[in-house]
């Protein structure tokens, strides 16, 4: 909400991979989080389908190293027919033939500060201080939905209030980000390739539609990545 | 942002043909006139190297089945419409109506008269004029391409037909998303057009590998598929995707280490040849570069230093792999460099002064075949800490560690066991890991900088290579000296083996008293002065106590092997000259 103080919440974990996009298969990280992997780990420890979450800024509180590791993967991926037809007529699934070794480059030991706003939707009818609220006691009382992760599941997250006394990174002043993903948008099409749940004043829906990635100019100035608030105009997610 | 990278090298520092044009060998060039008609017919090449005709850049698309018409510059079927004799008529009409369709479309969009000059004269063409100039022709063949001349001037140069073309190319049914490399909205490619060669000495396709690739179900993600997981415009894909075939293909700005390929680059154009330094490091390079940092020559401005870029990549089949990716400064790198070589400064095996070694020699000494065993990991850490500072792995040193109890086979016959490319790599270990102070570690030092029980490692060390010197003056050249049988003892468990040792080298040094007197009170000396670091021996050493045996093993012998070099030179300039 404009003019109120954001929310925040401290993370931390000994490792993380924010994908690149571009390097999807053979994983690079981005050397800090993404506004998206931001609002992955707050929908984690709470979420409401009567608000959104608006990512503010991402302060980031460990030096940025990156760590190499390779590990085999499959090549397909599961799928309900074919299990049922596996059930029914024998048969199975045989990593041997669809295994391949994958590499990726990701961050180690990274501790970072999200600092976020609710955002109420439509149909919501409460006070948004109710949510505030919750979402404070939640983050002190280490309260989860599901165990929050930086960036892919496989990297879980611990988090925490902030202590009040952490300091941002100095880094090189020319410490480029690109291109960063920003998040993906959702647009409702008939024939759309995705589908996703809407919350409106209806309840849960169903809808289809086209998932489009939006990507930003990234700057981290004093240790802090801001995220424009114009990204989360035109259009929410 | 290495993709961004590589765009702003392909920018500023290539000079990249516009989008899908290539060098394409031209035979003919049709002269006309504004209003259409031909006015003259220019042969281009036709000789024994360039039968197909002199090379131009023209727009050029691949084409394997289907009807691809280039713009204004394509071959006899598609611009005259005159066939080859084997082939089918129907078809080669088809040709020739999509190529002047393309070509009227052109001349609607960019409304150039050079293009509508080139419509008129093909209405004219397919009315029948003209013919008798190209029919008969001398060597013409239809499989050769020809283009189009306006009076002086070319129309596929033209900058609106470029973008013509380019828009052309790739706007057919792709998606309007937000592409990742240059931020702007536009159709982006779903498979990406240039490939990446020069990957095929560390296992990637000859046909060329993908950076950017997503080919099997479980790479797909939000319903997109391919290469539109990643949004990128053709312009941008083709662009980055020359500016790394170039990258890897020039000799200065790419290293291949073990299975990992290491491309450099910078911003501005820089003398810096980091391939060289980190391969083959010519010693009087590095001495330049060691001066220059004593000196503080380089500038150290943060803002506007001249940026360094580095790409490491392995490929896996069809893709290649980033391995690391480093962004930092010219004179930061130029800095780290100094670093690097001064850390590994070591005394030669006769004393000498050691030359430079290169990152695979040094890495490879820890492995006992480096080409099978090496971890691809290994050469980039290394890369990375000589470029950008930080540690060294501390497995590096248990393994060079363990290579010094095992020796290297020599072609004599006898083992090696600390050679230079190893004590190098446990000196430059301990110097990146910043635990113990190796700035005078560079060849034997009497009194280190080190605390108690590291010095008690070190003495150890001098003391097995003191011991089997005295064996070997006193018995000469055998088979197997205390080194090879007991190294390993000496290095992990001093206390179990030094005091047999010590005890059984009296009788050697009482040999030596009655045969060679000088020998023996020089020996007794240093045994004396190594002795008197020692309190008592260590039970055990640990790990990084090892190495810092094997440098003091190693220093030993390099000085008591330089003295006796230095005592033969002596003997051999005047021959009367006593033993020393």
């Amino acid at each position: 909400m404009n003019g109120e103080s954001p929310l925040e919440v401290k993370v931390w974990g000994d490792f993380a991979c924010f994908t690149r996009p571009e390097f999807g298969v053979e994983r690079v990280s981005y050397g800090v989080m993404t506004p998206s992997a931001a609002r992955g780990i707050l929908e984690a420890i709470f979420w409401k389908p009567e608000f959104r979450w608006r990512v503010r800024e991402i302060t980031v509180l460990k030096p940025i190293r990156h760590y190499s590791i390779l590990r085999n993967e499959m090549n397909s991926i599961q799928s309900e027919r074919s299990a049922r037809g596996w059930q029914v007529g024998g048969g199975g699934y045989y990593a041997d033939d669809d295994r391949a070794q994958r590499h990726a480059l990701c961050l180690r030991d990274v501790a970072y500060i999200i600092r976020a706003d609710i955002e109420l939707k439509e149909h919501a009818t409460d006070h948004p201080a109710k949510y505030r609220d919750q979402f404070r006691r939640r983050v002190k009382r280490g309260q989860c939905f599901t165990q929050p992760y930086l960036g892919t599941r496989e990297f879980s997250a611990f988090f925490g209030p902030p202590d009040g006394d952490e300091e941002p990174i100095e880094p090189d002043e020319e410490y480029g980000l690109g291109f960063m993903l920003f998040d993906v948008e959702f647009e409702p099409a008939t024939k759309g390739k995705v589908a996703y749940a809407g919350h409106g004043s209806g309840g849960r829906t169903v809808e289809r539609g086209n998932a489009k990635p939006k990507f930003f100019q990234a700057r981290l100035s004093g240790g802090v990545l801001e995220v424009p608030r114009e990204l989360y105009e035109g259009g929410g997610a | 942002m290495i993709l961004q990278r590589l765009l702003e090298y392909a920018d500023s520092r290539m000079d990249l043909p516009p989008v899908m044009y290539g060098e394409t060998p031209v035979r003919w060039t049709l002269v006309l006139e504004p209003d259409g008609a031909l006015s003259g017919v220019i042969s281009r090449g036709g000789g024994k190297e360039n039968r197909r005709g002199e090379d131009m850049l023209v727009p050029s698309v691949v084409r394997a089945a289907g009807i691809k018409p280039k713009l204004l510059a394509d071959n006899g079927e598609y611009v005259l419409g005159l066939g080859r004799t084997d082939s089918d008529p129907k078809k080669v009409t088809d040709r020739h109506r999509h190529f002047v369709d393309l070509t009227r479309r052109c001349a609607e969009a960019t409304e150039a008269d050079e293009v509508r000059a080139v419509v008129a004269f093909l209405e004219r063409w397919d009315a029948g004029e003209f013919r008798e100039e190209m029919e008969g022709r001398e060597g013409f063949d239809p499989q050769d391409d020809l283009t189009f001349r306006v009076e002086e001037v070319y129309p596929v140069d033209l900058p609106d037909v470029r973008a013509f073309w380019a828009s052309e190319i790739s706007g057919k049914g792709a998606p309007e998303l937000t592409c990742l490399v240059t931020g702007a909205v536009g159709p982006v490619e779903k498979r990406l057009p240039v490939k990446v060669k020069g990957l095929t000495r560390i296992g990637g396709q000859s046909a060329g590998t993908s950076l950017v690739s997503a080919n099997a179900p479980a790479f797909e993600s939000y319903g997109l598929k391919n290469s539109l997981t990643s949004p990128i415009s053709r312009d941008a894909g083709e662009r980055f995707g020359k500016a790394l075939n170039v990258l890897l293909a020039g000799e200065k700005s790419r290293v291949f280490i073990g299975n990992v390929v290491y491309v450099f680059w910078t911003r501005e154009p820089s003398e810096l040849d980091i391939g060289m330094f980190m391969e083959r490091p010519d010693p009087d390079r590095v001495r330049n570069l060691l001066r220059s940092a004593e000196t503080g020559r380089y500038d150290r401005a943060g803002v506007g230093a001249n940026r360094f870029y580095a790409l490491a990549l392995s490929a896996s089949g069809g893709r290649a792999v980033v391995r690391d990716w480093l962004e930092t400064t010219v004179p930061k790198a130029e800095e780290n460099l100094s670093r690097w070589f001064r850390a590994q400064e070591m005394v030669g095996l006769w004393g000498e002064e050691g030359a430079p070694l290169g990152v695979f020699r040094l890495a490879a000494s820890a492995y006992r075949d480096a080409s099978k065993e090496m971890q691809p990991t290994v050469s980039a850490a290394m890369v990375r800490v000589a470029l950008n500072g930080g540690r060294l792995p501390s497995d590096l040193l248990a393994r060079a560690v363990r290579r010094c109890v095992v020796g290297t086979a020599r072609q004599d016959g006898t083992r090696e066991h600390v050679t230079r490319e190893r004590a190098a790599l446990i000196k430059l270990i301990f110097t990146t890991q910043e635990r113990l102070d190796m700035s005078e570690m560079k060849s034997l030092n009497p009194n280190p900088d080190l605390e108690d029980e590291d010095r008690e490692a070190y003495a150890c060390g001098r003391l097995l290579a003191e011991l089997e010197g005295i064996q070997r003056a006193a018995l000469g050249r055998i088979n197997a000296t205390i080194t090879d049988r007991y190294y390993g003892a000496a290095s992990s468990t001093p206390a179990s083996v030094f005091g047999m040792l010590v005890g059984d080298a009296q009788s050697h040094l009482s040999k030596l008293r009655k045969t060679k007197p000088g020998v023996h009170s020089a020996v007794q000396q240093r045994l004396e002065e190594i002795m008197s670091n020692l309190g008592g021996y260590p039970k055990t050493l640990t790990m990084e106590r090892q190495g810092l045996f094997s440098l003091g093993y190693y220093h030993q012998r390099a000085r008591n092997r330089a003295d006796i070099k230095a005592a033969n030179d002596k003997k051999n300039e005047n021959p009367d000259g006593e033993d020393s």
